[in-house]
C-alpha cells in the first residue's frame, strides 16, 4: 500500500464519490470519532491533573504530619526540658527538618537588646570560623525580624542587601529564614535557620514562625522555673539562716516540710520528721495536751502565734519552743496546711522555771524555817518534861521516906506523873528527830552580791509593776559571807518585799528601795531602805515576833524567820525609823574568812 | 508563929507547876499554881512571905510582861525566872527587872530548891522590915 493509499481524503483529489448516503454515514462516522478522540483527550487531560493534584495533596498531607510531629516533639520538649538549652536544641532541630534547612542557629538578645548571644549553632557541615561565643550585632535582616517581631526570609542572600553584614569567616550562606522569639510582645531572642535547597517558602516562615513561638515558651518557663528557683533559694537559705526551726503540715498535721533546724532544736534529722506530726516529738502528756490546740488550729484554717509546748529532744531534754503559723492556701485558694515558725524558749522558759524553782525552794524554805523553829521549840517543850520529871522524882523520894497510905499514895501518883512526862518527852524526841532531818542547813561561802543577783528576778518584776526603783549598792568585792544560801535569799527577799509593801500602802511618788551591804569586823552588813508608812515605835519590840506568840500572816512571819534565819548565822537582825521616811532593816552576817572555823559548832540542833 | 511562906509557880506547862507545885510543898512551902500570867495577876493579893517561879516564855502574857505589870502595880515579891532556851537576852531582860534566880528547864532539883528558898528568904526579910517599919 503506498503513502497515497493511505491518504484517501486528500482534498483537491478527486475520488470516486460514494453513494451519497454512504458518504453521508462516513461523514458521521468521522464526526463522531473526533467527538470520542477530543473525548479521551480531555479525559486524559483530566485524569493527569487528577492524578498530579492527588500527589500534591499526598505531599501536603505528608508535610502536615510532619509538620504535626515534629510541633508535638518540639512541645513535648517544653515540657520534658530540664533547661531552655536543652528544649531551645530540641525544637530548634525540628524546625530545621520541617523546614529543610540545613544549618542555622538560636541566639538570645542581650537585655539591652544592642547584641545576640548565639545559645548554639550547627553550621550543617559548612566551614565557619566565626567563633560563636563572640556575641552577634543585632543588625542586617536579624535587625528587621527583631524590630517587626515577623518571620522574614531571603533566598538569595548572596546577592541581597544584609551580605555586607556578614563578617569575614563566616560561613557561606545561600539563603535565610528568622524567626523571632517573642515574650510578652518583645523579641528576646531569635530562630536562624539558612540554606534550604531549592529556597524556603511562606509555609516555612509559617512553620518556623510557630516554632519561634514554642521556644518563646519554653524560654518563659525556663525564666519562671528559674526565678522560681531563686525565690526557693532565697526563702530556703532566708529559713536555713534564721534559729527558728520552719515547718509545714498538711490538713491532717503530717509535716511536709521541715527546716534543718530540727537537728539542733530537736536532734532529728529535717528528712526523719516527714510525715510524722509535732506531736511525735513531746512527751506523750504534753502531745496529750497539744493535740486538742493542734487539731482546732488545723480545723480553723485561722494563723496562731504565741503557742508553747514542750518538746523532747532525741537526748531527753525538753525544749520549749514557742510556735506561730499561718494557713498555707494553694493557687485556687484551697486550704493546704499550715506554715509554722517555732522559736526556742527554753532559755527564757528555763529562767522562768529557775524562778519558779527557785520560789517554791524559797516557800518550800520558809516552810523548813518554821519547822527549824519549831524544832527548836520542841527541844524547849522538851525541857519541861524533864523538868517536870526531875522535880516528880524528888517528890517521889521525899514521899518514898514517908509512912503511911498518904505517903504511899503520893509515891504512886509521883511515879505515875514521871512516867507521864516520860512518855511525853519520847513523842517529842521522835516529833523531834523527824524535823532535824529536813532541815540541816548548807553554810558555804558565798558573794551576796550573786545572793542578791538571783533574787533580783523574783522581785524586779513587783516593783516595774509598782513604778518603784530598786536600787543594789553591794559591791562584788565585798568579803564572802559564810552562810547557807537559800536560808539568806529568803531574808532578803523578805525585808524587800515587806519594804514593797510598805511603800505601795503609801501614795509618794518618789519611793524607793535600796539595798546596800558594807564591811564590818568579820561581818557584812546588809541594810535593807524604804520610803514607806514606816513602822509604828510601840510595835517595834516585837516587831520580829517571838516563838509562842500568834503570828500574824505576811510580815509577822517573815521577819521571825528572818530573825531566826540570821541569828542561826550567828548574826543580828533591827530595824530603825529613817529620819525622813520609811524604815531601815539591817542585819549582820559572818563573812567567811573569820566565821568558818567555828561556823561548824554553831549549828546546834540543825546538825542533828 | 509566922505563916508559911507561898511559892508561886506560873508557867503555861501543867506538868511543870504540878511538879514545882509538889516540889515546893516537899522542902516545906505552901504552893499555888497558874498556867497563865494574867491568872497569876489577877488572883495575887500579898499576903504574907512568898515568891514567884515565873517561866519566861508563854502565849499571851509573857514572864517579862508579868515583871512590868508587878512592878506597875507594886505588888513586889522575889522572882525566880525559868526559861526553856538558853536565851541571854531575855534572862538578862529579867534580871534586870529585879529577878533574883534563873533556872535553865531542865535544871536539876537542888538548884531549885536553892533559889526558891533564897528568894522566900528575901520574901521573909521583906516581911519582917515592912511589919518592923509599921
Amino acid at each position: 500500500m503506498s503513502a497515497k493509499d493511505s491518504n484517501p481524503a486528500t482534498p483537491g483529489e478527486k475520488l470516486p464519490r460514494l453513494p451519497e448516503d454512504v458518504q453521508r454515514l462516513v461523514e458521521e462516522r468521522t464526526a463522531e470519532l473526533a467527538r470520542i478522540n477530543e473525548q479521551l483527550r480531555k479525559d486524559l487531560e483530566e485524569s493527569q491533573r487528577a492524578n498530579k493534584s492527588f500527589a500534591e495533596a499526598l505531599e501536603r498531607s505528608r508535610q502536615l504530619g510532619l509538620e504535626t510531629t515534629a510541633l508535638v516533639k518540639a512541645s513535648r520538649a517544653i515540657l520534658d526540658s530540664k533547661s531552655f538549652e536543652e528544649a531551645a536544641r530540641i525544637i530548634f532541630d525540628c524546625c530545621e527538618e520541617v523546614t529543610g534547612a540545613t544549618s542555622g542557629y538560636v541566639t538570645l538578645l542581650a537585655k539591652d537588646g544592642s547584641r545576640n548571644d548565639v545559645l548554639f549553632l550547627d553550621s550543617g557541615g559548612r566551614p565557619c570560623e566565626v567563633d560563636p561565643d563572640l556575641p552577634a550585632h543585632v543588625r542586617g535582616l536579624r535587625e528587621v525580624v527583631c524590630r517587626t517581631g515577623r518571620t522574614a526570609y531571603e533566598n538569595n542572600f548572596p546577592a541581597s542587601e544584609w551580605v555586607e553584614f556578614i563578617p569575614p569567616g563566616h560561613m557561606t550562606l545561600d539563603n535565610v529564614m528568622f524567626a523571632p522569639l517573642r515574650l510578652e510582645g518583645k523579641t528576646v531572642g531569635l530562630f536562624g535557620v539558612a540554606n534550604k535547597p531549592g529556597g524556603f517558602t511562606d509555609r516555612d516562615a509559617r512553620v518556623a514562625e510557630a516554632f519561634g513561638e514554642l521556644a518563646a515558651v519554653a524560654l518563659r518557663n525556663s525564666l519562671t522555673l528559674q526565678a522560681l528557683q531563686e525565690s526557693e533559694n532565697r526563702y530556703r537559705s532566708l529559713v536555713e539562716a534564721i534559729s527558728e526551726w520552719v515547718w509545714e503540715v498538711d490538713p491532717g498535721g503530717a509535716l511536709t516540710y521541715c527546716s534543718p533546724q530540727i537537728q539542733d532544736l530537736l536532734g532529728h534529722p529535717a528528712e526523719d520528721a516527714l510525715g510524722k506530726t509535732p506531736l511525735d516529738f513531746m512527751s506523750e502528756g504534753e502531745a496529750q495536751r497539744v493535740s486538742g490546740p493542734f487539731r482546732d488550729t488545723l480545723q480553723s484554717q485561722e494563723p496562731f502565734a504565741g503557742f508553747e509546748a514542750v518538746f523532747l529532744h532525741r537526748d531527753g531534754q525538753r525544749v520549749v519552743l514557742e510556735t506561730g503559723g499561718v494557713p498555707i492556701r494553694d493557687a485556687d485558694g484551697d486550704y493546704r496546711g499550715f506554715r509554722c515558725v517555732s522559736r526556742d524558749t527554753t532559755q527564757r522558759t528555763r529562767a522562768e522555771q529557775r524562778e519558779a524553782a527557785l520560789q517554791s525552794q524559797l516557800a518550800h524554805m520558809g516552810r523548813l524555817t518554821t519547822m527549824g523553829e519549831l524544832a527548836s521549840g520542841l527541844a524547849h517543850e522538851l525541857n519541861q518534861p524533864l523538868a517536870a520529871i526531875a522535880m516528880f522524882a524528888a517528890v517521889a523520894a521525899h514521899e518514898a521516906k514517908a509512912d503511911g497510905e498518904q505517903g504511899r499514895q503520893k509515891l504512886i501518883e509521883a511515879c505515875d506523873d514521871i512516867g507521864e512526862q516520860a512518855r511525853r518527852a519520847g513523842q517529842l524526841i521522835h516529833r523531834m528527830r523527824q524535823f532535824v532531818k529536813k532541815i540541816a542547813p548548807r553554810r558555804t561561802a558565798l558573794n551576796l552580791r550573786s545572793v542578791v543577783d538571783e533574787i533580783l528576778p523574783l522581785v524586779q518584776n513587783d516593783f516595774r509593776h509598782a513604778g518603784i526603783p530598786l536600787n543594789i549598792d553591794v559591791d562584788r568585792a565585798l568579803p564572802m559571807i559564810w552562810a547557807d544560801k537559800l536560808q539568806v535569799e529568803q531574808v532578803l527577799l523578805n525585808l524587800v518585799r515587806n519594804g514593797l509593801e510598805a511603800m505601795q500602802r503609801t501614795d509618794f511618788a518618789d519611793h524607793q528601795l535600796s539595798v546596800a551591804a558594807k564591811a564590818g569586823e568579820g561581818r557584812l552588813e546588809i541594810a535593807v531602805r524604804d520610803t514607806g508608812d514606816g513602822i509604828p515605835k510601840d510595835r517595834f519590840h516585837d516587831l520580829f515576833g517571838t516563838f509562842y506568840t500568834t503570828k500574824p500572816e505576811g510580815m509577822g512571819m517573815g521577819l521571825a524567820i528572818s530573825r531566826s534565819i540570821v541569828e542561826a548565822h550567828g548574826g543580828y537582825i533591827w530595824a530603825a525609823p529613817n529620819s525622813d521616811r520609811g524604815t531601815t532593816f539591817t542585819f549582820t552576817l559572818p563573812t567567811a574568812d573569820k566565821d568558818r572555823e567555828d561556823a561548824s559548832g554553831t549549828d546546834g540542833l540543825h546538825r542533828g | 508563929m509566922q505563916a508559911v511562906p507561898t511559892v508561886f509557880i506560873v508557867d503555861d506547862d501543867p506538868a511543870v507547876t504540878k511538879a514545882a507545885g509538889q516540889l515546893a510543898e516537899v522542902i516545906g512551902f505552901k504552893s499555888q499554881v497558874f498556867n497563865s500570867a494574867a491568872g497569876f495577876l489577877d488572883a495575887y493579893r500579898p499576903n504574907g512571905p512568898a515568891c514567884l517561879v515565873l517561866d519566861l516564855r508563854m502565849p499571851g502574857m509573857s514572864g517579862i510582861e508579868l515583871q512590868q505589870a508587878l512592878l506597875n502595880t507594886g505588888k513586889t515579891l522575889p522572882i525566880v525566872v525559868m526559861t526553856g532556851h538558853a536565851d541571854t537576852r531575855l534572862v538578862v531582860k529579867a534580871m534586870q527587872l529585879g529577878a533574883v534566880g534563873c533556872l535553865e528547864k531542865p535544871f536539876p532539883v537542888e538548884d531549885f530548891c536553892k533559889v526558891v528558898r533564897e528568894a522566900v528568904q528575901q520574901s521573909e526579910e521583906a516581911w519582917r522590915n515592912r511589919s518592923h517599919g509599921s
